[in-house]
């Protein structure tokens, strides 16, 4: 006989708990409750919830900490959030932080249920892409690829959310097997019949639940890319490149620096840094954009702020909206930066203008270029170094990068048009 | 290996036949619209019998022999890549489902045999594999090149824009073929020594009923080979070549280059080894069905280099010198061999008959002054 399906309510009233249980009563589910975000999160560790309902406004622990706590804690945990300030912003932002769905209050029981029964089938689904993605693991090659390494994975929109006014994420299903990613890899995402483009992953690493990417509308295929909507299938093939090198920078400072969409290929490696953020020296992130619009990831970069134990620095090229924050390029932040040139670890990206620059005040300060890293954006079309666009001398930018030492990438740096 | 053997015309045809029998689509050699291409061969009489070439820079005429020879000319604009490389192929089919879509791989291509596979060719067949097997499997040639049989034809006759002697691939086929051959006329006499390079090649030839050959035709063919390696239209170069250029990306040469290229890709186009490809995503007009078709590029293109702001390489002179450098020294780094095979191609289809061994030459006389 297969065990009962558990669902956990986290919420501070009472009288929405009691009505949920009445309205599951009827179903063959093992149903607790909690009245706060620490009781729900002690119990959701205790009993493994197939699904967990979690109001967003509790006293105590706020709703959108308890989500990310239960996610990073299990990254198999379904969540659906209730709320009776539902704006289109807190959907997005609880979206944003892995929630699976979204519930305004007041709700009927019919539309309960079938957010119930919706939040099930995604748990089996969650499970079932675990346990092959273990098997997977121990197997070796990516299933399901049987057109060869240039036929797109068929995979599903989780959520879509504009970043900035040409920016959108994507939360999208991984593709079956898929062994995870490390920080700086990329990924080709083909929209039907439209064509595909490379996109580095923006998420966190240690999610291995849902594969992010944020896209920026410069063209056909990236337009195309950013108009799916939720439920939607994109192909992925991936994931391709080379990572940050964050084992090396493991005992020392690591200065991230980061120009307008630059940021969402090093948003993993950041996550990474914080997730062990003992076995680093300093960490000093650098981030740069346009206009305060053009800023990505304004509330996660709060958050890092927020940090002690990170030395977070913003400016804009020019204030608008009220920016009360540095102004100037990026690069100017660099002489200032308090990190140690001996031996830092710089990982640094953005347009190429801007990589020169940044990569000639870290050299400048006394970084080495062994220890300085760039990522390169060169035309790319197959992603395993067989369609010959990406090329910059003997490297091919897909397989011997993105992800480039200093001392590598100098050519490509100086020589005009190499 | 078997001791050397000889065929005579007839021999030649009962090869082709036997290659047939076998499951293979038979290519070689054919004319067609002015120039020798690969085609489709059900006898020696569909070879370019009694034809030749002359081959200058930018020039390629077919001329009348005064005898019967079926491989006395050199190569022609093709080469085996049109086959194993198509310039145009269907990588992958997929339809638009309820759930999504789903993909199937392109149908399975004919198994080739190639008839009058030249050393250059071979070589450059060796210099694919390295690009398109060595690392990730292409399916695309790795599905046409395994299953395939070569019959090479050593070269007795070299061109004007020949050079395979410096790049070390010719004119004598070393390595890669099944069957070698090595046209003989003498007077009357019209033969062809042949010597397998595998088990099926041994089996073809006594299908085709090869026998044992005389010392004198032994001697007789290598001694043509031989004379050949001096006849080369072109020379090349190649001591310290790769790390010269590698050195010589900022050379005025390159500008001066520039002025005479029109990056048109010909020499991208007929080069047997440039393997660059574009894709390209379709669907019929219901937006149900899509395909991915794979289309030869080249680094000449304009758009080849493009991102989002404009091409990366947009000058004439930053495209030739990524082709050439790329050709004979990063084409080391990458695959641990040359790019080039000196086949002169890219020196014969040059419509402004630029010549990669003088521009070599030019790199190198000039670089004292640098």
């Amino acid at each position: 006989m297969q065990p009962r399906q558990k669902i956990l309510v986290i919420d501070d009233e009472e009288v929405v708990l009691d009505s949920c249980l009445a309205m599951l009563a009827s179903g063959d589910y093992e149903t607790t409750t909690a009245t706060d975000g620490e009781e729900g999160l002690r119990l959701a560790a205790e009993i493994s919830p197939d699904l967990v309902f979690v109001d967003l406004k509790m006293p105590g622990l706020p709703g959108m900490e308890v989500l990310e706590r239960l996610r990073a804690a299990d990254s198999t945990s379904v969540a659906i959030v209730i709320t009776g300030y539902a704006t289109v912003s807190l959907a997005v932002e609880a979206m944003k932080r892995g929630a699976f769905d979204f519930l305004p209050k007041p709700f009927t029981p019919d539309e309960f249920r079938e957010m119930v029964r919706r939040g099930l089938e995604r748990r089996v689904e969650v499970l079932v892409q675990a346990r092959e993605r273990a098997v997977a693991q121990a197997a070796g090659p990516l299933p399901g690829a049987a057109a060869g390494p240039m036929a797109p994975i068929p995979c599903r929109v989780l959520g879509r959310w504009e970043e900035t006014h040409d920016t959108v994420s994507l939360a999208l299903d991984p593709p079956p097997g898929w062994r995870g990613f490390r920080p700086g890899q990329f990924n080709m995402l083909y929209a039907f019949g439209i064509g595909e483009s490379a996109i580095s992953i923006s998420g966190d690493p240690a999610d291995e639940s849902r594969l992010l990417h944020t896209i920026r509308k410069v063209g056909k295929v990236t337009e195309s890319l950013a108009s799916l909507q939720r439920g939607d299938v994109i192909g992925v093939r991936g994931p391709f490149g080379t990572p940050w090198p964050l084992g090396y920078a493991a005992g020392r400072d690591v200065v991230v620096v980061a120009g307008g969409i630059g940021l969402a290929p090093l948003r993993p490696a950041i996550h990474e840094l914080l997730a062990n953020r003992d076995h680093y020296n300093r960490v000093l992130i650098l981030i740069g954009a346009r206009t305060s619009a053009d800023l990505l990831y304004p509330e996660e970069i709060q958050e890092w702020r927020g940090r002690f134990d990170v030395d977070l620095q913003v400016t804009l090229d020019s204030a608008t909206g009220g920016w009360r924050g540095r102004v100037g390029v990026v690069t100017t932040l660099i002489p200032r930066a308090e990190f140690d040139a001996d031996q830092a670890v710089g990982m640094v990206v953005g347009p190429e203008i801007m990589m020169r620059f940044a990569a000639a005040e870290l050299l400048h300060r006394g970084m080495s270029p062994s220890r300085l890293f760039v990522s390169m954006e060169r035309n790319m079309k197959c992603g395993i170094g067989l369609c010959g666009h990406c090329q910059v001398g003997s490297k091919f930018v897909c397989r011997d990068g993105a992800v480039f030492g200093y001392d590598e990438a100098e050519t490509m740096f100086q020589v005009r048009e190499v | 290996m078997t001791p050397a053997q000889v065929l005579d015309r007839e021999g030649l045809d009962r090869l082709i036949e036997a290659l047939s029998a076998r499951g293979h689509r038979v290519l070689g050699p054919t004319v067609r619209d002015g120039a020798i291409v690969y085609g489709d061969l059900a006898a020696t009489s569909d070879l370019p019998v009694g034809w030749t070439d002359r081959q200058g820079p930018g020039k390629y005429r077919l001329v009348r022999r005064d005898d019967d020879a079926l491989f006395g000319y050199v190569v022609g604009p093709q080469s085996p890549k049109t086959y194993l490389h198509p310039a145009e192929v269907v990588v992958w089919a997929g339809e638009r489902t309820a759930h999504g879509f789903t993909m199937a791989p392109p149908p399975e291509p004919p198994r080739y045999a190639f008839v009058g596979v030249r050393p250059c060719e071979l070589a450059a067949i060796g210099i694919q594999d390295r690009v398109f097997l060595g690392g990730e499997r292409d399916a695309v040639y790795g599905s046409r090149r395994e299953g395939i049989f070569l019959v090479a034809v050593n070269c007795t006759e070299p061109g004007g824009t020949c050079f395979c002697a410096s790049m070390g691939t010719g004119p004598a086929a070393t390595a890669g073929y099944d069957i070698v051959l090595t046209e003989v006329i003498d007077g009357k006499d019209h033969y062809f020594t042949a010597e397998s390079g595998s088990e099926r090649g041994a089996e073809v030839l006594r299908e085709a009923g090869a026998v044992e050959a005389k010392k004198g035709q032994v001697k007789a063919a290598a001694d043509l080979v031989e004379a050949a390696t001096g006849r080369m239209g072109r020379t090349m170069e190649t001591a310290g070549l790769a790390d010269l250029l590698r050195q010589s990306l900022e050379h005025p040469h390159w500008q001066e280059v520039a002025k005479r290229c029109l990056t048109c890709a010909n020499c991208t186009l007929v080069c047997p080894t440039c393997f660059c490809a574009n894709v390209e995503d379709t669907t019929d007009l219901t937006g149900r069905q899509a395909q991915r078709v794979r289309r030869w590029d080249s680094c000449f293109n304009y758009e080849f280099s493009l991102i989002h702001g404009g091409p990366h390489r947009a000058s004439a002179a930053a495209r030739y010198r990524q082709w050439m450098t790329h050709k004979l020294a990063w084409w080391f780094d990458q695959f641990g061999t040359s790019g080039c095979v000196g086949c002169g191609r890219c020196i014969t289809w040059c419509p402004v008959g630029i010549d990669i061994t003088a521009e070599a030459a030019a790199i190198r006389s000039k670089q004292e002054v640098v």
